[in-house]
């Protein structure tokens, strides 16, 4: 058997000592860091479990609040549509919608209610009330 | 003499109502309801213009190589199925929206308004409190496109967007350049006609064979 006594080698055991002392340190900080990311998990989840509720509490609410006009408007917007005549169905002016000198907007939606908010709006503003 | 109460009368040069012309362009779902709505609530004496966009026969596969990237699998795949290991700035840019041609349209106003010099391009969420029609007199300085100033410090800028470690990225922009919003833009479409943007946007569309030239 061959025992190390000189002075090195105890400085090198220490050394590795600290070092062991620090990586358990380490691990029990990393028991510690579970500990917590599950704690953080489980607010989380029990956050996300009351927006889930409150969601569907204001969906209802939009439904229920909504006037009764506005339900399904595109589909009876269409019916009408189609219960007037051709000639009924047309625009007046639209010799104008091609002339260079006028004002000419560009609105591509799908979306009828947000675009008679747009035509409405820049009418309403337009400097001298054009109705 | 005796004296004589002067009224200056000021002229007021009146907007002329019926000078407002809004061109809509809907899909065919909501074609004839778009329609109703407008013939019952005319907006004063403007005029309304709705359009179906599917009666646009120009705009097909053929033509627009956007329309044909679209319809491919690795595209819609793209915008509908759960990716992992993403960043919510992407969220933003897979809105299954930009698969819809209705919003792809903005990039053919000249073959849209062939006659027109000029037109004003509203997105459909917003909303007017001014009058806009002094937007028609700026001075676009031989610039296409007129928007609202937006670029923070990197906020808006090229390099946000695009990935400069592609060489031809790299290449052809500043990363520094200020990207610029849609919502409210003025389009001179005789600048762009003539600066040919329409063929330098296919250009470009025609180089994505895949969407890694953005930071996604």
């Amino acid at each position: 058997m061959y025992i190390c006594t000189n002075g090195s080698a105890k400085e090198k055991m220490k050394a590795m000592e600290q070092t062991l002392l620090k990586g358990k340190q380490i691990q029990d900080d990393c028991a510690s860091v579970v500990k917590k990311l599950r704690a953080m998990i489980h607010s989380t989840e029990e956050q996300l479990h009351v927006l889930k509720k409150q969601t569907l509490f204001l969906t209802q609410l939009t439904a229920k609040t909504l006037p009764k006009g506005l339900h399904c408007l595109p589909l009876r917007l269409t019916t009408e549509y189609y219960k007037l005549n051709s000639s009924q169905q047309q625009f007046p002016n639209q010799e104008k919608l091609e002339d260079p000198q006028l004002y000419h907007y560009a609105i591509f939606s799908d979306n009828i209610l947000a675009t008679a908010v747009v035509v409405n709006s820049t009418v309403l503003n337009a400097k001298v009330n054009i109705f | 003499m005796t004296p004589v109460a002067h009224c200056n009368i000021v002229p007021i040069k009146f907007q002329d109502a019926s000078k407002h012309v809004f061109h809509i362009v809907t899909d065919r779902l909501n074609y004839a309801a778009m329609r109703m709505w407008f013939l019952v609530n005319s907006p004063g004496k403007a005029t309304i213009q709705v359009q179906n966009i599917e009666d646009f026969t120009w705009l097909n596969a053929s033509y627009s190589p956007v329309l044909k990237q679209l319809a491919s699998p690795a595209m819609i795949d793209y915008y509908f199925k759960a990716h992992k290991a993403t960043s919510d700035s992407n969220l933003k840019f897979r809105n299954p929206k930009y698969l819809s041609i209705l919003n792809h349209l903005r990039f053919y106003l000249p073959e849209v308004f062939p006659k027109l010099n000029k037109v004003l391009f509203l997105d459909d969420d917003i909303v007017v409190q001014k009058d806009l029609t002094g937007l028609w007199s700026i001075d676009l300085k031989g610039n296409v496109n007129g928007a609202v100033e937006t670029c923070g410090e990197s906020f808006h800028r090229f390099d946000r967007y695009l990935n400069f470690s592609n060489p031809l990225i790299a290449k052809n922009f500043d990363p520094h350049a200020c990207g610029w919003a849609y919502g409210m833009n003025v389009f001179d479409l005789v600048q762009w006609k003539r600066q040919k943007i329409t063929e330098v946007y296919h250009n470009w569309q025609n180089l994505v064979s895949d969407v890694h030239w953005f930071i996604f």
